[in-house]
């Protein structure tokens, strides 16, 4: 928030004087050994996955008895594969232990008006999925010169690459799914390519000849000044400029399956290169005025302008029809697809403006103010500017007269307020002005073709927050003990939400002005040294934060509709409202369920009146909570012991509800075909008399939305742990080092959940740790 | 010296605001205002592709509403293994899955009735007095009816049953407003008014005919005899056989279009528009891609399985050779292992298939064909049926010859048609065009389907659970 700030005083920036200084050698090296966590996935075994296979109505050809014939002997083959041990495991197949490095290396040192320093950097990381690789390389080289005392000019200029290579094993997802019946290689050692219900085997085409790798060249100078004008006056300024190209190449073989239904020779096999190149500057021009009174009274203001721009562009290029499987070069390519070309071209800018203003009376008084305009070409042509203010006073108790006696005790006792306005548009131009779009893929024999984006809203306008805020700034005991606490009030007019609609609306969402918001909250921050003293420090910390966010009016048109469908209500039952007063904008709202029917494998849900149906009619829906937790917050302790700090980080999450997708898609909407979660077979229907969680084992379509999914989501993690050790100079000086120090890092240690987590199946989850080394000469 | 900063630092900042309004300004590429688009001819025109470009949506009538899920419905195809292909052949509409299907078609074609009443918003089209304004006029009104009708033919019950059902809501306006639902007798009046319009608009098109690139080849546009056409087929959904009959008559007789010769049948609708037959049709280079996966290939739970007695279906009332049995030209046999699979290639565009897209000629448009003239000698018949039995037979039989089939009237001994006849042929001629559905649910038949466990056919009684799909949840979940 602008302007609060400053509410904490003014800090006046000196420069330290130049001083001649030696060469400086600085050199940093992170190593990270990650090993895949194969058991998080919780797959079925060979039997258990035919005996679901068999369940799910796979072997079962409805009564044709030649197909059945056909299916008896398929389920029997792979049967008494199962018996003579037969199980695949998939899952170890792409994984690796993995380790990765990083070098960066700093050279640093001065004259009387010079500084310069000269970056490098080498970083070789690997995935714990076979043959994937990221490489950085980065070189830099800043210099400061000084004019004269008054004038400074800086320059750096940075050149970074990356290369990168997925593996070709593919996604992880392929491996979850492949059924462990089957062998995964035949006997003489190729991939076994005849797999059931036709899937296709990702070892296969990791043996062959294709493979996607991209990367970047990026150019970077960044140009700063400064000019003292005189001891009040002061002009800065910053101008960056960014130029990237990228690429990427992708070839896949012509012995690649995907292919398998391709008879023409001269469409097997394709390479796909993609280039993209962009160039964005951003600038600043800030001038300043300071003036300090003897009194330590002060006043200062600034007024400054900005700017930035950003254009991006991209061109893709297929060439189709690779004899060998090896030769991946374009121009060994029959020819073009049959297929249109790809484009993409991107470009912003916004430009601003501020002013602010601060006044510090005797060190015990503050007031300061800002003013701000932005303008941005992503705004629609009506609202490209918008205007923010906000102002914020500050009570330095601590310096008060009648503090004198006990000002000993306390180092910092600070009251704060401020208010002020921000503003947000959360809409592209096309959604408050209907625009039309061309594309290729709109031709229509002899002209392009155009379709509006979207309807749009002429009436949308600017979101307004005020937002209210104190807060207490307090420390004793020679900072021993500090307690920061925040209250806000942020209320908000003219909400923008994105409403969903009737389709026959002829879009099903828009974005609209809905009404007004309030959020309230309250955030503390407390920590503090246990013990202290040279050789040994414990301190321990804290932070938290509780919001309620609440819609507190709801537009005309649209109460109007809720109180029509109500009193329509009482012929046929109407849906819930998506937004209604004094409920959050992120509640969660679902049809109740009241489980699986042992009877039938089937579905139960409550209507609203609490009568149970096999019929899901979304007007049943009911309030359950809100996607948003109560209480979010962090703990923090760390320990510092001749040299030897930990420092370790738990974060806490309560009261959120969530709606659990991957439940959702992975237990209940799981295709018999590939292989599936553990849960799909202990916990699913089977049969008459069953109670299960889960519906009829044979049904594999997608489940309707029910609270069956929520869940009341209670976290915590353990997300960080690290120890380093820091040499003593007793080591260092006569190795002629300045500094050293090693670490080691563990992220992602714990996690207690009332919610159990669901490993993402695109990427193989891994776990390690990083290890740390630095020294500077 | 301080005047001087003073003029410098204001001269600075005028600059520096002016040229703002330039920097800002960034449209990003290939986007135009709505007002600015519609405010010329070539304007209008590419709004007029972008809405016919749309009608290709696999939602639409580029796979669901052309060979696959009405197909589907009306028992043409199985897919063993496929959920939702085996839903819909079972009508299981409460089932996620079809359920997400009839959303998909619901939303696509929404949103395309909306581009059109984009088009029919802008001031140009909206006071259209004289040409090209009357044909863009004419052809946006056109395709709303066009869409509608479609809608409502899936969604609601079958007029004639209950004309007061609840019917479905007609979109009139581009805005955020969504239309009420209405009856369907008010949903077959706005129907009517807008192709009788758009019939009136386009009734002097041929004096524009190749005049420009939108004036020519009117195949793939809502043209005056798509529109016609389309009144036959809805007077005949209604109810209103004279009606029916007297537009049936009327593009028969007053349009360029011709029933083929025998010798014109082979490869004729394969992915490609009929030259002779074909009164509306879409403009689509790439549905080869579609097609042959889904119809051509044997790829495992994707492509479509013809039902088992499919070739008995046209041995029936067979007398005569029916060209549309030669090799590939409807069927072709497939060797899949030991067992040779037949597969309905009718919709396969045939140079491509044949690795020879260049020996294609020219003049073929390549597409999808939506109303082709065979449809209004069977209107002609089943109109004239009760009336005029000679005149029917006689409209039954242009088509009976012009597939090589020998007609009724010169059998031994003579027949006449019969609307069990007309049923079979329509089924036979317009297998894989999303007819038959339609055309059963318009009479209230029950649907023929083929017992795979007990190789026999088996009758599915019409009711409305199977003929009257649901409207989607999203329709009346966020009715606001």
């Amino acid at each position: 928030m602008y302007g609060s700030k400053a509410a904490n005083g003014v800090i006046v920036i000196t420069r330290k004087p130049l001083a001649e200084s030696t060469l400086r050698v600085q050199y940093n090296f992170t190593g990270n050994l990650q090993t895949p966590i194969l058991s998080d996935y919780d797959v079925l075994n060979a039997k258990e996955k035919l005996l679901y296979e068999q369940m799910a109505g796979l072997y079962d050809a409805i009564g044709n008895i030649e197909e059945q014939y056909k299916l008896d002997e398929l389920y029997n083959q792979r049967y008494k594969a199962v018996m003579a041990g037969q199980n695949s495991d998939w899952l170890a197949q792409p994984a690796r232990t993995s380790f990765s490095h990083d070098h960066s290396l700093r050279i640093y040192g001065g004259s009387q008006n010079l500084r310069y320093e000269l970056t490098g950097r080498f970083a070789d990381t690997k995935g714990v999925m076979k043959e994937d690789y990221r490489k950085r390389y980065n070189l830099g080289f800043k210099l400061d010169y000084f004019v004269s005392n008054s004038i400074q000019i800086s320059n750096r200029t940075t050149y970074a690459e990356i290369s990168a290579q997925n593996t070709p094993y593919g996604s992880f997802a392929e491996y979850v799914q492949m059924n462990p019946y089957e062998r995964m290689y035949n006997d003489d050692g190729t991939p076994n390519i005849d797999l059931a219900w036709e899937l296709n085997n990702p070892l296969y085409e990791a043996s062959l000849g294709s493979y996607s790798r991209n990367g970047t060249n990026t150019f970077t100078n960044i140009t700063d000044f400064r000019w003292d004008i005189n001891n009040m006056f002061r002009i800065a300024g910053h101008f960056n400029i960014t130029s990237e190209m990228g690429w990427s190449d992708i070839f896949v073989s012509p012995k690649s399956r995907t292919y398998k239904n391709e008879t023409d020779l001269t469409k097997k096999g394709s390479s796909t290169q993609v280039n993209s190149d962009g160039t964005s500057y951003n600038g600043n021009i800030v001038g300043t005025f300071n003036k300090v009174f003897s009194d330590e009274s002060l006043i200062s203001a600034n007024a400054g302008w900005e700017i930035n721009h950003s254009k991006m562009s991209s061109k893709t290029m297929q060439a189709i029809g690779f004899f060998n499987d090896k030769n991946s070069y374009i121009g060994n390519a029959a020819g073009y697809p049959n297929d249109k070309p790809y484009g993409n071209l991107a470009e912003s800018a916004d430009v601003g403006a501020f002013v602010t203003g601060n006044l510090s009376w005797r060190n015990r008084y503050f007031a300061d103010g800002t003013w701000r305009v932005t303008g941005s070409s992503q705004f629609g042509e009506n609202n490209r500017y918008g205007h923010f203010w906000s102002g914020g006073l500050g009570w330095n108790v601590l310096n008060e007269p009648f503090m004198k006696d006990i000002k000993r005790h306390f180092d910092l006792f600070k009251l704060r307020g401020s208010a002020g306005y921000t503003g947000k548009v959360s809409f592209s131009p096309f959604q408050a002005m209907t625009m039309y779009q061309y594309s290729n893929e709109y031709e229509y024999k002899y002209g392009i073709g155009a379709i509006p984006l979207t309807i749009g809203n002429v009436d949308l306008c600017w979101e307004r927050t005020m937002t209210y805020n104190v807060g207490l700034d307090f420390s004793m005991f020679g900072n021993r003990l500090n307690l920061v606490v925040d209250a806000y009030l942020r209320n908000t007019t003219d909400l923008l939400l994105d409403q969903s609609k009737a389709p026959s609306t002829g879009v099903t969402t828009a974005t609209a002005n809905l009404g007004e918001m309030q959020n309230k909250g309250l955030e503390l921050q407390l920590d503090g040294y246990i013990i202290r003293n040279n050789n040994f420090s414990w301190k321990l910390g804290a932070m938290g934060a509780m919001n309620r966010n609440q819609i507190t009016k709801i537009n005309k048109a649209l109460e109007e509709i809720n109180k029509e469908n109500q009193e329509m209500a009482s012929t046929s039952l109407t849906p819930l409202p998506q937004y209604a007063e004094g409920e959050s904008v992120t509640a969660l709202k679902l049809v109740r369920s009241a489980g699986i029917d042992p009877a039938t494998g089937r579905e139960i849900y409550i209507k609203r009146d609490g009568t149970l149906t096999f019929k899901y009619d979304p007007a049943d829906r009911v309030l359950i909570g809100d996607t948003e937790p109560i209480y979010n917050g962090n703990f923090s302790t760390s320990i510092y012991w001749k040299g030897f700090s930990l420092y370790a980080f738990v974060n806490c999450r309560l009261g959120a509800w969530i709606y659990n997708t991957t439940r959702v898609s992975k237990v209940e909407g799981s295709d018999p075909n590939y292989n599936a979660d553990q849960r799909v077979f202990d916990d699913r229907w089977k049969q008459p008399g069953d109670v299960a969680l889960y519906k009829n084992i044979a049904d594999s379509s997608r489940p309707e939305q029910t609270d069956r999914f929520a869940e009341l989501e209670n976290t915590f993690t353990l997300g960080t742990l690290n120890l380093s050790y820091q040499f003593p100079e007793s080591v260092c000086k006569p190795l002629h080092v300045r500094n050293m120090r090693v670490g080691i890092n563990f992220t992602d240690i714990l996690r207690l959940s009332s919610v159990k987590i669901e490993r993402g199946t695109d990427y193989l989850y891994s776990q390690g740790f990083e290890m740390n080394f630095s020294a500077t000469f | 010296m301080k005047t001087f900063k003073s003029i410098i630092a204001l001269f600075v900042c005028t600059t520096l605001l002016t040229a703002c309004e330039d920097f800002l300004n960034i449209t990003p590429e290939g986007q135009i205002k709505q007002s600015e688009l519609l405010s010329t001819a070539e304007g209008i025109e590419d709004a007029m592709y972008g809405i016919y470009s749309q009608l290709r949506n696999t939602s639409l009538y580029g796979q669901e509403l052309s060979f696959h899920t009405v197909e589907i419905l009306a028992q043409t195809f199985s897919c063993m293994n496929n959920p939702t292909v085996t839903a819909l052949t079972e009508y299981e509409y409460s089932n996620t899955n079809v359920k997400s299907v009839f959303d998909g078609i619901w939303t696509a074609m929404y949103k395309n009735i909306s581009n059109v009443n984009s088009i029919l918003a802008a001031p140009l089209v909206a006071e259209a007095e004289e040409f090209p304004y009357t044909i863009y006029r004419g052809e946006a009104l056109g395709l709303r009816a066009f869409m509608h009708f479609d809608l409502v033919r899936l969604f609601a019950e079958q007029y004639t049953q209950n004309p007061q059902a609840e019917g479905i809501p007609y979109a009139t306006e581009f805005s955020l407003k969504t239309p009420e639902f209405e009856s369907l007798q008010k949903n077959y009046d706005h129907i009517l008014a807008d192709l009788h319009e758009a019939e009136q608009l386009l009734a002097n098109e041929e004096d524009y005919h190749e005049d420009s690139y939108f004036m020519t080849d009117r195949q793939i546009h809502c043209n005056l005899y798509a529109v016609q056409a389309l009144l036959a087929r809805v007077y005949l959904t209604m109810g209103n056989n004279t009606k029916a009959a007297e537009y049936a008559r009327m593009v028969i007789e007053k349009s360029p279009y011709k029933l083929n010769q025998k010798t014109d049948i082979p490869h004729d609708v394969a992915g490609v528009l009929s030259a002779k037959e074909t009164l509306f049709g879409i403009y689509y280079a790439e549905w080869y891609n579609t097609v042959s996966t889904m119809l051509q290939q044997t790829v495992d739970r994707t492509s479509l399985n013809p039902r088992g007695d499919i070739k008995t279906i046209y041995d029936r009332e067979k007398v005569g050779d029916d060209y549309r049995l030669n090799t590939d030209v409807y069927f072709t046999t497939i060797d899949r292992g030991s067992t040779p699979t037949d597969r309905l290639c009718k919709l396969t565009e045939y140079y491509e298939l044949n690795g020879q897209p260049d020996k294609r000629p020219k003049e073929l448009i390549l597409g999808i064909n939506l109303i082709r003239m065979p449809e209004m000698y069977y209107i002609m018949a089943e109109a004239l049926l009760d009336t005029k039995m000679d005149s029917a037979t006689w409209y039954f039989d242009r088509v009976l010859e012009s597939r090589g089939l020998t007609s009724l009237a010169t059998r031994k001994p003579a027949e006449t048609v019969t609307q069990e006849l007309i049923n079979l042929e329509r089924f036979k001629e317009y297998i894989g065009e999303g007819q038959t559905f339609f055309n059963l649910k318009r009479q209230n038949r029950p649907i023929s389907a083929w017992d795979d466990a007990r190789n026999t056919e088996k009758t599915i009684p019409a009711s409305n659970a199977l003929y009257v799909i649901p409207i989607p949840d999203s329709e009346y979940e966020n009715r606001f």
